[in-house]
């Protein structure tokens, strides 16, 4: 019956915040109310102090999409809502999985919890029979009673009859209903969360490190022969790359600055170079580590080049870095430009792992683990800045060159572009500043058209 | 009960589940008459018929019938969340492409809903 009552206040508010309208303050309410019926409807679980902390992930990347609006701050508060939902149906899973099964929660909990409990109870349903007449007499008959009364009561007192007409449930159609209904299968979904049964076996059955027994047996000239190749192939590579770090300092040392094509050929490429590089690397160390060799006594050469490879590798990401930095500086800051520096953190994490992996004895589900953690967080953590204003405010004060027509298109950036407009009224263009004055018009028109369940923060600033 | 009666059955219920949805959303039920209103209902029970049969016979049927090893309990288990899964995305993604027109979404959703429903319908029936 609590479910009950929850549910249907639950869809109710639901439609009251989503209905016709865009994502804005609702989406900080609607995460609470979410909160509060898994709280309320799943106490123990929801105390548990893992789900606890993604409760307040959760609470938080709705804070941040409220105040930035960003695309990356609604693709945070996905995640983290996934992760919990998923954390409350099976606490000790892999993030990977909880992620799945929260998501699949969401879109179907309720159908998949539906059939597993219709056929739990099929048999002791089956005895059971439905009594029509009693329903038929416990809606109809009231129903039929209040509408005779209403009716009497109105032709008896025209202040009654008043009131009756003034409620206004116009907003009540069948568009609205079947959004509401909408609603209360999401929350139905939601609070009973459920798990990809085969997919959480695997995984809790599956260990993060290698199992000797598990392996299949190789002979010990096998094994010499693989080792042989692994020395002969990492050695060749690792001369390879430490020739290649050499000539791309030698380049970083005589390249002209000033020149955006040198520049943007030398990140663009150095990145293309970046992803094979580490791909191949993880896909090669991988393979010669997959089983027999890691327990092998003379294997230590072929772990010392595969290390080292790594850290050329790591270093190789560094140069990249650097010249991604130095194209910043110089042509300004863009979301391409920002995703590079997010894709070298993640090869640093990727190269990271397969470290741990080679000399930890650990297998590959350790790194796809360990990988997807890493991806997580920074997802988290990149939602915490607005990268609208960000970028605007790095391009306006410390690029050298500025890529006006870039920050007109971005969204989160009308008053600060507006002021500078203002400021700098002499050297910009005139078509720029008409294009500043009619972002920022949009926007006091837009902000003028919203209504309360789609404000951020960004608009009610700007009212100020 | 023959698997193709079953599959028949099931592609039926999902006619007019989809008729009754999509009925409410364009707001079919309010025609000018009622010889109007079950002529339109004939229609559109007609043609979403067609659509269930493909539907239900080329995305689900093909699980049912072919992998008779396990199962309908443990086959509904292992294959309805990859299913969903997918289906939902393709939903997103479509979406994303019609830039959220609300009309398409609604279509596009029903048809989701349908989906999971008939899973249920399909894998309850004859299971004794």
């Amino acid at each position: 019956m609590k479910k009950q009552i929850a549910l249907i206040v639950g869809s109710f508010l639901f439609s009251l915040l989503f209905y016709r309208n865009d994502f804005g303050l609702n989406i900080v309410l609607f995460s609470a109310v979410v909160l509060l019926m898994l709280g309320l409807l799943k106490p123990l679980e929801f105390r548990k102090r893992t789900n606890l902390a993604l409760a307040g992930f959760y609470l938080l990347t709705s804070l941040l999409y409220f105040v930035h609006s960003s695309s990356l701050a609604l693709v945070a508060m996905y995640a983290s809502f996934f992760l919990l939902l998923g954390s409350i149906s099976q606490t000790q899973s892999s993030v990977y999985v909880k992620l799945m099964n929260g998501f699949f929660s969401t879109i179907a909990g309720a159908f998949y919890n539906y059939y597993n409990r219709e056929e739990d109870q099929k048999q002791e349903r089956e005895k059971r029979k439905i009594d029509y007449l009693y329903w038929v007499k416990m809606i109809g008959i009231p129903l039929i009673a209040v509408t005779t009364f209403v009716i009497l009561y109105r032709s008896a007192n025209p202040i009654f009859d008043d009131l009756v007409n003034q409620i206004d449930l116009s907003f009540i159609n069948f568009q609205w209903l079947f959004f509401t209904g909408f609603g209360y299968l999401l929350l139905l979904n939601m609070i009973d969360p459920s798990t990809i049964e085969p997919l959480t076996e695997f995984d809790s059955d599956t260990p993060n490190y290698l199992n000797k027994n598990s392996i299949p047996k190789q002979s010990i000239k096998e094994l010499v022969q693989e080792n042989q190749l692994g020395i002969v192939l990492m050695l060749i590579l690792n001369l390879l790359i430490l020739f290649y770090l050499v000539t791309d300092l030698i380049f970083l040392n005589s390249i002209d600055i000033a020149s955006a094509s040198t520049l943007s050929k030398a990140v663009h490429e150095g990145v293309y170079a970046l992803i094979t590089s580490i791909v191949f690397a993880i896909f090669i160390i991988v393979y010669f580590f997959r089983g027999n060799l890691n327990y092998f006594t003379k294997n230590h050469t072929l772990k010392t080049l595969s290390n080292a490879w790594i850290v050329c590798n790591i270093v190789l990401v560094v140069l990249t870095s650097y010249k991604n930095f130095l194209y910043c500086t110089h042509f300004g800051l863009t979301y391409k430009r920002v995703g590079v520096f997010i894709y070298l953190i993640l090869a640093v994490a990727g190269l990271i792992s397969t470290f741990i992996k080679v000399n930890k004895k650990q297998n590959l589900w350790y790194q796809l683990r360990f990988n997807v953690r890493v991806a997580f967080a920074v997802l988290i953590v990149s939602s915490f800045f607005n990268w609208d204003a960000l970028i605007t405010r790095f391009n306006l004060e410390q690029a050298r060159v500025t890529d006006m027509e870039y920050l007109i298109q971005l969204k989160n950036n009308s008053h600060q572009l507006k002021v500078y407009a203002d400021n700098e009224s002499f050297s910009m263009s005139s078509r720029n500043r008409r294009l500043i004055n009619e972002k920022f018009d949009d926007l006091n028109r837009e902000l003028a058209e919203r209504k309360w369940q789609e404000l951020t923060f960004h608009h009610i600033m700007s009212q100020e | 009960m023959s698997q193709t009666i079953i599959v028949l059955k099931t592609a039926a219920k999902t006619a007019f589940l989809a008729t009754f949805l999509l009925g409410i959303y364009f707001e079919i039920y309010d025609p000018a008459s009622w010889l109007d209103l079950l002529l339109l209902l004939c229609v559109a029970y007609i043609i979403t018929s067609v659509l269930s049969v493909i539907f239900v016979v080329v995305s689900i049927a093909p699980i049912l019938i072919l992998n008779d090893q396990r199962n309908k309990r443990e086959q509904f288990r292992c294959y309805v969340p990859y299913y969903t899964m997918s289906f939902f995305t393709g939903v997103a993604v479509l979406s994303i492409y019609a830039e959220f027109d609300e009309n398409i979404v609604v279509i596009l959703v029903i048809g989701y809903l349908i989906a999971a429903q008939s899973w249920i319908w399909l894998f309850k029936d004859g299971m004794k």
